[in-house]
C-alpha cells in the first residue's frame, strides 16, 4: 500500500471508473468507425451522379463526428485518467511503466488525429476533391492504430500471457492470447457505431425524395460485418479466458448470494441481447427508411450504449479478483506478496504508508483496514455495498470468513494477523448492531473461546471414536 | 368461381400490392375468403399528427410493450412459483434456477418502467389537453389502467413472501381497513382472515396472474378502441393549423414501424437495469419478528403514504379523504375543462396540473430521502 | 410512390438479376437476424431446461426401499409393490427362493406395474412380465429393468444391476 486512497461514499472509486469509461468507449469507438465511414463515404460520393449532395449531407455528419468525438471524447479521455490514478494507482503506475513506448505512440497518433480531423473539417470548402479523401483516409489509418496500441494494453491486463513481472517481455505481454480477437471485435464494432451515427444524423433529414432513404440504407450495411464476424470472434476470445473467469461466469448464471454476487454472466448476455436488438432494430430501419425519426435512430445508438456498459463490464469482471490477471489484485496488494507468508501475516497497517496512527484494536484500526483492502470495490451503503453483505456476521464467522477470504475466487485473500481481522469484524458488526457493539478485542475473545470450544468436542469425539 | 367468395373493393385493389407479386397474390386470396376489409382500412386509418411533440404520442406504446414483458417473464416465472410454497419457490428461482434472477429482476424492473411510462403518459395527455371532449372515455379508461397497474404492483409485491411484501401489504390493507364502514369487510376479503398469512397468498396469487390481467386486457382493448375510433388529439396550436400544413404520419405503416427500435432500446434498458441492479430476495416473512429497517413503500407509492404522514392521529381520516378526492377530481377533469380552444379556465387547470405534478414528485422525494 | 416503383423495374434485362440479388440479400439479413434474436433467447432456454437429476442411489450407490420390508418378502411366492428414489420398485422371492426387485415402469408406455402373485400385471395395456421380468405377452417390447436387491439391518436396498449380472 504505498498511494494514499480515495474513499468515495455511495457510487465507490470502481464504479465511476466504470461510468466514465463506458461512455468514453462509446465515443472513442465512434471516432474510428467514424472515420472509416467518411472515407468509405468520400469515395462512394465520387462515384455516384449526385455525390454533391451526399456531401452535404456528410458535413452535418462531420459535424456530429468532431463535436461528438473530440470534445466529449476528450472530456471522457481525460477522465479516465484522473479517475483509475486515484482508484488504482499501483495498476496505473504499473501500466504506465511497462507500456512507456506504447503510450508515447498513443499520445503522437491522437494528436496526429486531432491536427486531421481539423484540416479536414475546416478544409471542406477549400481543399481539393483528392486532398478531402486523402485526409478521411490518413485520419482513420492513424485512428485506427490507436485502436491497435489501447487494445494491446486493455488485453494485456485480462490476459497478461507469457509475461511475468520477472521477465518484463513487452512484445508478449501486448500480442497477448487476446489481443487478435479483441482487436477484430473492437473494429467491427466501431464500423457498427459509425453506421448507427449515420442513421442517427440521417434521420434528420427532412426531403421528400428517397435521399434518406438511401442514406439509411448506406448507413445500415455499416451493420452487416460486426453481425456476421463478432458471434465466431466472441468465441475465440471466450477461449482465451482463464479457466477462473469461465467458472466465474457458470457461478453468474444462477443466483449465487442472491443473485448479487456475479453480474458477470448477467452483463455478458447484456452485450449479446444488445446486439440482436441492434441487428434487428437496423433491420427494420433498412426496411422502412421512412418510418425512421430522430426518437428511432437515437434508441438504437443508446442500445449500442448499454451492449457497451454489457461488454465492458463482463471484461472488467472476468478479471476478478485482479487488476491485471495473476499479477495484482485489485486492492494494490501484488500476487507475489501474497505468496509470501511472513509479508502477509505481518500487521497490516504497518504496510500502509499513508494511514494515521490507529489504537490497536479500535474502530478506527477496523475502518482503516476497510478502507484500504476493501474499499476499491466496495462501499458501505452504496455499490457493493458491506453494511447488507456483512448483516448476518457473527464475531467467530466473521474472522473465519476473512480468513478464507479468497476461497471462492472473486476476492483477494486477507492481509493481516488475527487481531487485524477482529477489529475488521468489529468494524463491520458496528455498521448495523445498534447496541451493545462489541468491541475488537471482544470479537477476539469470542473467536478464540469457540475455536478452543471447537477442538475440545473434536478431541472428545476422537476419543470416543478410539474407544 | 364459388359462390361464397366475395368480390374485393377496388379501394382495396387500389391499396393491395401488384396482383402478379407473392405478397399481392396472398391477400387477395385472403379477402376473397374473408371480407375484412372494412377491418383492415378501419386500422389503416389511423393517423398521427406531426408536430414538435410528436415524441409523446409513444408513451403508449411503450407501456403496452413493457406490460408484454410483464405477461411473457410472468408466466416464466410461474413455472417454478408455488403458492404453496412461495418464499422457498422465489428463493429457488433466484438461486438454482439459470438465469431465475435475470428474469425474476426482469419482471421486477419491468414492472416500475411501466408505472413510470403510465405516470408520464397521463401528464402528456394532460398538458397536451388530450382529456377533452370527445375522448372521455380514454381519459377515464386510461386512469382506471393506471389504478389497476398499480394494484398489478401490490398484488404481486406479496408474492415472493419476504420480510418487505409481508411489512408493506399489511401497511396496505391496514389502511384499507380505516375508511369507514366497508374498510374491515374489505379488509377481511383482502387477507382472508384478520392479518396477512399464507391465506393472503392463495387471493393475491388469482388476482396477480389471472383475474387483474383479464380485467387489464379487457381495458387496454377498449382504450385502443376509443384510440382508434376517434384518432390521436391534436393539440390546439396544430388543430388551428391551415389543413396543408398539418402533416400526418400513418400508424401502422410509420409511426409503429419507426417507434420498434425504441421499443427495442427500452428491453435493452430493462436488461441493463436487471444486470446491474437485481432485485434482491429478503429473509422469509416472518410475522413474529420486528419489520426491517427503513422499510418504505415502492416509489409509486411513496407520494400518498408520505403526505399521509402529515396527517398524524385522528386526523388520518381527513387525509385520506383528501386523497381520495384527486382521483375523483382527475376522472371528472373532461367535464370541468371543456373549452377548445384553451380559455382562462383551461389554463387554471393546466397550472394546478403543474401544482399536482409538482406536488407529486416533491412528496415522492422528500418520501425517499426520509 | 407509384412512379419511384415503376423507375425500380428499369430495363427489363436487369430486373430479374437485381430481383434475385434482393431476394437473397433479404433472406441473408433475415437469417443474421434470426441467429441473433436466437442466441438472445438462450437465457430463456436455459431457465426452462431441466436440471440435472440427482443420482437417484446416491453417492452410496444404494437406495433404501420404502414401503416393503424383509418381512413382506420373507417367503418364496411374496412380493410387494413399493418404491425407491421417488420411482416405483417389485420386489419379490421366486419360488427358488432368490429375491428380485425391479424398476416397476413399464417398459411399454411407462405405467407402474402390478405384482400379481404369479404374474407382473400391467392395468394400463395389459402387459405381462413372468417373475423374471421377461415379457411375456401384450404389448411390452423388452423386459422390466432389474435392480441388485439385499438387506442390510433389517431394511431393503437397491443398487443398480451390475453390467455382468444381467441375464
Amino acid at each position: 500500500m504505498n498511494y494514499p486512497v480515495w474513499n468515495l461514499p455511495v457510487l465507490g472509486g470502481s464504479l465511476v471508473v466504470a461510468i466514465i469509461a463506458i461512455i468514453h468507449v462509446l465515443i472513442s469507438h465512434l471516432a474510428i468507425g467514424g472515420g472509416a465511414f467518411l472515407a468509405v463515404a468520400e469515395i462512394w460520393s465520387d462515384r455516384i451522379p449526385d455525390g454533391e449532395r451526399v456531401r452535404k449531407w456528410l458535413h452535418k455528419f462531420a459535424t456530429f463526428f468532431l463535436v461528438y468525438t473530440t470534445v466529449f471524447g476528450a472530456i471522457t479521455g481525460v477522465g479516465i485518467w484522473f479517475s483509475i490514478q486515484l482508484a488504482s494507482p499501483e495498476a496505473t503506475s504499473l501500466l504506465i511503466h511497462q507500456f512507456v513506448f506504447a503510450w508515447a505512440t498513443e499520445w503522437v497518433t491522437f494528436i496526429g488525429e486531432l491536427t486531421i480531423l481539423y484540416l479536414y473539417y475546416y478544409g471542406w470548402n477549400s481543399n481539393s476533391r483528392r486532398m478531402q479523401v486523402f485526409l478521411a483516409v490518413a485520419y482513420f489509418v492513424i485512428a485506427w492504430f490507436s485502436l491497435f496500441i489501447i487494445n494491446g494494453i486493455l488485453t494485456f491486463m485480462l490476459t497478461p500471457g507469457a509475461w511475468t513481472l520477472e521477465n518484463k517481455e513487452i512484445a508478449w505481454g501486448f500480442f497477448n492470447p487476446g489481443f487478435a480477437p479483441s482487436l477484430i471485435i473492437r473494429f467491427m464494432t466501431m464500423c457498427l457505431i459509425a453506421g448507427l451515427a449515420g442513421i442517427l444524423v440521417a434521420s434528420l433529414v427532412k426531403d421528400d425524395d428517397d435521399f434518406k432513404a438511401r442514406i439509411i440504407r448506406f448507413s445500415a450495411k455499416w451493420i452487416i460485418p460486426a453481425a456476421i464476424i463478432v458471434p465466431p470472434m466472441v468465441i475465440w476470445y471466450w477461449s482465451t479466458l482463464p479457466e477462473s473467469s469461465q467458472k466465474m461466469y457458470e457461478a453468474g448464471v444462477v443466483g449465487v448470494a442472491g443473485g448479487k454476487l456475479e453480474g458477470m454472466a448477467r452483463h455478458f448476455w447484456l452485450a449479446v441481447i444488445s446486439g440482436a436488438l441492434i441487428v434487428v432494430g437496423v433491420a427494420v430501419a433498412a426496411w422502412k427508411p421512412k418510418a425512421v425519426h430522430f426518437a428511432t435512430a437515437l434508441s438504437l445508438l443508446l442500445i449500442a450504449q448499454a451492449g457497451i456498459m454489457g461488454a465492458e463490464f463482463f471484461r472488467e469482471m472476468a478479471r476478478k479478483p485482479y487488476v491485471v490477471n495473476g499479477v495484482l489484485y485489485s486492492n494494490a496488494l501484488w500476487k507475489d506478496q501474497s505468496e509470501d507468508k511472513s509479508y502477509m501475516s505481518e500487521p497490516y497497517l504497518s504496510h500502509a504508508k499513508w494511514a494515521p496512527k490507529v489504537k490497536p484494536m479500535s474502530m478506527e484500526h477496523g475502518e482503516w483496514i476497510y478502507r484500504l483492502q476493501c474499499a476499491t470495490c466496495h462501499t458501505l451503503d452504496g455499490y457493493r455495498q458491506l453494511t447488507k453483505r456483512t448483516e448476518n456476521w457473527t464475531p467467530s464467522f466473521g474472522v473465519r470468513f476473512l480468513e478464507n477470504l479468497n476461497e471462492q475466487g472473486v476476492m483477494p485473500p486477507f492481509q493481516g494477523t488475527l487481531e487485524d481481522r477482529a477489529a475488521l469484524t468489529a468494524y463491520f458488526m458496528s455498521l448495523h448492531i445498534k447496541e451493545n457493539v462489541p468491541s475488537a478485542t471482544e470479537v477476539l475473545d469470542t473467536y478464540k473461546k469457540e475455536e478452543k470450544a471447537k477442538a475440545e468436542a473434536m478431541n472428545a469425539s476422537v476419543k470416543e471414536a478410539q474407544k | 368461381m364459388d359462390m361464397n367468395q366475395t368480390k374485393i373493393p377496388a379501394e382495396a385493389e387500389a391499396a393491395l400490392p401488384a396482383a402478379d407479386t407473392r405478397m399481392g397474390r396472398f391477400y387477395r386470396a385472403l379477402l376473397k375468403r374473408y371480407p375484412i376489409w372494412p377491418v383492415i382500412s378501419f386500422f389503416m386509418g389511423k393517423k398521427v399528427p406531426e408536430h414538435k411533440h410528436s415524441a409523446w404520442y409513444m408513451l403508449g406504446g411503450i407501456a403496452l410493450f413493457f406490460f408484454i414483458i410483464q405477461i411473457i417473464t410472468g408466466i416464466l416465472l410461474m413455472v417454478y412459483y408455488k403458492p404453496g410454497q412461495p418464499w422457498a419457490s422465489v428463493n429457488r428461482i433466484v438461486m438454482e434456477v439459470p438465469f431465475g434472477a435475470l428474469i425474476r429482476s426482469m419482471h421486477h424492473w419491468s414492472a416500475n418502467l411501466m408505472i413510470l411510462t403510465l405516470f408520464l403518459h397521463m401528464f402528456s395527455t394532460l398538458f397536451m389537453k388530450a382529456y377533452r371532449a370527445p375522448r372521455e372515455g380514454t381519459w377515464i379508461s386510461g386512469f382506471i389502467l393506471l389504478t389497476l397497474v398499480m394494484l398489478f404492483g401490490f398484488s404481486g409485491y406479496l408474492l415472493p413472501w419476504d420480510d418487505l411484501a409481508f411489512f408493506a401489504v399489511r401497511i396496505g390493507v391496514s389502511e384499507m381497513e380505516k375508511l369507514p364502514v366497508l374498510g374491515p369487510f374489505a379488509a377481511d376479503l383482502a387477507r382472508g382472515g384478520p392479518d396477512v398469512s399464507m391465506e393472503t397468498i392463495g387471493r393475491f396469487y388469482a388476482l396477480h396472474v389471472v383475474i387483474l390481467p383479464l380485467v387489464v386486457l379487457l381495458m387496454i382493448a377498449l382504450h385502443l378502441l376509443f384510440v382508434q375510433i376517434q384518432g390521436v388529439s391534436e393539440p390546439d396550436a396544430f388543430a388551428a393549423l391551415p389543413d396543408e400544413k398539418k402533416k400526418y404520419r400513418n400508424f401502422f405503416s410509420d409511426f409503429m414501424i419507426g417507434e420498434i427500435p425504441v421499443w427495442l432500446f427500452m428491453f435493452g434498458l430493462l436488461i441493463a437495469l436487471s444486470a446491474t441492479l437485481p432485485r434482491e430476495l429478503a429473509a422469509e416473512a416472518n410475522p413474529m419478528g420486528a419489520a426491517p429497517e427503513g422499510i418504505k413503500p415502492e416509489w409509486y407509492l411513496l407520494a400518498p403514504y408520505q403526505a399521509l404522514k402529515l396527517f398524524p392521529g385522528k386526523l388520518e381520516l381527513v387525509g385520506m379523504a383528501i386523497m381520495g378526492l384527486a382521483p375523483l377530481v382527475v376522472i371528472a377533469l373532461p367535464f370541468i375543462d371543456k373549452e377548445i380552444p384553451t380559455g382562462k379556465r383551461g389554463e387554471l387547470i393546466t397550472k394546478m396540473a403543474i401544482g399536482g405534478l409538482i406536488g407529486f414528485l416533491g412528496m415522492t422525494i422528500w418520501g425517499l430521502l426520509s | 410512390m407509384t412512379e419511384s416503383k415503376k423507375d425500380k423495374k428499369g430495363p427489363a434485362s436487369e430486373a430479374p438479376k437485381n430481383d434475385r440479388r434482393r431476394k437473397f440479400l433479404l433472406a441473408a439479413a433475415g437469417g443474421i437476424g434470426v441467429a441473433w434474436a436466437g442466441a438472445a433467447a438462450y437465457p430463456v432456454y436455459r431457465y426452462l431446461a431441466p436440471q440435472p437429476v440427482p443420482d437417484p442411489f446416491g453417492e452410496e450407490g444404494k437406495a433404501p426401499v420404502d414401503k416393503i420390508t424383509p418381512a413382506d418378502v420373507a417367503n418364496p411366492g411374496m412380493g410387494k409393490n413399493g418404491g425407491y428414489a421417488a420411482r416405483g420398485i417389485i420386489v419379490l422371492r421366486k419360488q427358488d427362493g432368490e429375491l428380485k426387485a425391479f424398476d416397476s415402469k413399464c417398459t411399454h408406455a411407462g405405467c407402474n406395474v402390478q405384482f400379481q402373485g404369479n404374474v407382473i400385471h400391467c392395468n394400463c395395456h395389459g402387459g405381462e412380465y413372468n417373475l423374471d421380468g421377461v415379457n411375456i405377452s401384450g404389448p411390452p417390447p423388452k423386459p422390466l429393468t432389474e435392480l441388485r436387491v439385499f438387506e442390510e439391518n433389517g431394511v431393503l436396498y437397491v443398487s443398480p444391476l451390475e453390467p455382468e449380472q444381467k441375464g
